[in-house]
């Protein structure tokens, strides 16, 4: 079962394009991402999902139901930590999160203090009082309190420090065990990479390419750098090589094709050092933005 | 049930200033009539006064009523028309327009709620607060006026002051709501419906002065409920009606257009 599904989603605002055709399918229990540069219509997309907004055309349905006319029964089941967050000034943050579970039909007072725990979350200040990174905590306990069957993040991370991207990374891996569904938009594809099975790349509103993680690294190329004397021969000339950056003692670049064409070329070179090693999502992503 | 509780309490103190500071000006007022009651010499000396009798007519009133609480009440009546509507105005539009504004609608519109769910609630505690304004601005007149004897002719006028009140204030919360709900420019609610309110004002004195304007009545709410007919216990029936269509009409046209716009967060 596909539990989001965007069909030929397009928004416009005005004449300003926001996104356009963007067919996704996402399956039961899995972590997709969804990667592009600020501006892309990452962010568009989700607020459609979440009928914030909606489509000029195309639709979108989420459990096979449509995303808009059964918004308020299918938030039930989501989770949402949007990028950047706003809650009620005057609120403290134990009454803001209490606030939000009476919309849900079950207790969640247990979830909020474990979760509060595990995000070190101080649950008795105003929330006008927080820092940034202290709000995006209450964001991510208000967005689990209710242990949602669909996690929507968008840009989550952004505020939290190193410690508390892994625990939060933790806990949404430990939610997709428990049977989650996630949805999860970065900029940050070294975070995407850590948790996500499948990956959108949205590039100017349209999705140029969705692809498997792991594929994606395998498939595709290696990245070489090599020291050594006199290599600046134009010897790396042949079919396959990216992003050559050739000086006298050292050559870097990526390979894509048969391994040893250029372990042959290696052995004729007098070498004082070889790296090679898997390009980083980064250095793969950066040729869908050239 | 939550939603309501939050409205009320998020809009406590807003209330609670504007309640005090009324009651500051009905004292001060009340007082002030005490020193006309006292000294029928200083009212005599009003008479024949040039121009005194067009500008009681421009505020909508009769230079007779100064003797009697409730003829005091009447010619000082624009000054609970005027707080009370620019009260439910400023009420009305940013009761729907500051989640956008402030931005936590992404938050609100997310939990699992139909937006006109979420405008029902917000419409009901606006209109509580709008109602319980008027009341207690009625039972403080009451309250003050009560030093200088008041009979059932003061009670009565209080009676048509509900009416009257409660109708014309809450044609400019529903009006702000309305803004607030229609507009790509919604945080701009606030200062048109106020600029509407000031507007149609000036408009209700022109029309007292100038009969050649009176068919502007029906769009002059301040124009809707004479004081005059109301101190002789009579109020016009059709302007009950024209401001039930108005709320009416602007309350439909909330939840019409909200929940098919687009959030602008």
């Amino acid at each position: 079962m596909n539990v989001i599904e965007f069909k030929n989603l397009t928004k416009y605002y005005g004449s300003v394009k926001g996104c356009e055709n963007v067919n996704i399918s996402i399956k039961k229990g899995e972590i997709f991402g969804f990667i592009g540069p600020n501006g892309a219509g990452k962010s568009t997309a989700i607020r459609t999902l979440l009928s914030l907004i909606y489509p000029t055309s195309g639709e979108v349905t989420i459990f096979d139901k449509d995303a808009i006319e059964f918004g308020h029964e299918l938030r039930k089941d989501i989770g949402y930590l949007p990028s950047e967050i706003f809650y009620y000034d005057k609120m403290k943050v134990l009454d803001l999160l209490n606030y939000s579970a009476s919309f849900y039909d079950h207790d969640c007072t247990d979830k909020i203090q474990e979760l509060a725990g595990i995000m070190e979350l101080d649950l008795d200040r105003k929330i006008q009082d927080l820092s940034y990174g202290n709000k995006k905590k209450v964001g991510i306990v208000q967005g689990l309190l209710h242990s949602p069957k669909l996690i929507i993040l968008d840009e989550p991370t952004s505020g939290l420090d190193p410690l508390m991207q892994q625990k939060f990374f933790n806990l949404i891996s430990e939610e997709n065990k428990k049977g989650a569904t996630v949805f999860f938009s970065s900029h940050i594809l070294s975070e995407v990479q850590q948790l996500c099975d499948r990956v959108a790349i949205i590039k100017e509103g349209e999705i140029v390419k969705i692809q498997d993680v792991k594929e994606l690294k395998t498939d595709n190329y290696k990245k070489f750098k090599i020291t050594g004397n006199n290599l600046n021969h134009g010897r790396f000339g042949i079919k396959g090589i990216t992003n050559l950056i050739e000086a006298e003692s050292e050559v870097s670049f990526f390979f894509k094709g048969n391994i040893n064409n250029i372990v042959s070329i290696l052995s004729t070179l007098e070498l004082t050092d070889v790296i090679i090693e898997e390009p980083t999502l980064e250095e793969i992503f950066m040729h869908y933005y050239e | 049930m939550n939603i309501i509780k939050r409205e009320l309490k998020a809009n406590l103190k807003t209330f609670i200033i504007w309640i005090l500071v009324l009651t500051l000006l009905l004292f001060a007022a009340s007082t002030e009539f005490g020193a006309f009651q006292d000294n029928p010499a200083f009212l005599d000396s009003f008479e024949g006064m040039e121009g005194m009798e067009a500008m009681f007519d421009a505020i909508g009133g009769s230079f007779a009523n100064m003797s009697t609480p409730e003829g005091f009440l009447s010619l000082m009546s624009i000054y609970l028309y005027l707080p009370l509507s620019i009260y439910g105005a400023l009420l009305g539009s940013s009761i729907i327009s500051k989640e956008e504004r402030d931005r936590t609608a992404e938050y609100l519109f997310t939990l699992p709620i139909k937006r006109n769910q979420v405008l029902l609630r917000k419409i009901i505690v606006a209109i509580t607060y709008q109602i319980l304004f008027v009341v207690y601005i009625l039972l403080a007149s009451i309250l003050v006026f009560s030093r200088y004897g008041i009979d059932s002719n003061f009670y009565n006028f209080m009676l048509y002051m509900f009416v009257a009140l409660s109708f014309t204030s809450l044609i400019f919360l529903t009006m702000g709501m309305m803004f607030s709900s229609v507009l790509r420019q919604y945080k701009k609610s606030g200062a048109i419906t106020l600029g509407i309110l000031i507007t149609t004002y000036m408009l209700s004195m022109l029309i007292r002065l100038v009969e050649e304007l009176e068919f502007l009545n029906y769009v002059v709410p301040f124009q809707y409920f004479e004081v005059t007919d109301m101190l002789n216990g009579d109020i016009k029936w059709i302007f009950v009606v024209i401001s039930i269509i108005i709320i009416s009409s602007c309350i439909s046209a909330v939840f019409y257009f909200y929940k098919r716009r687009d959030l602008y967060i």
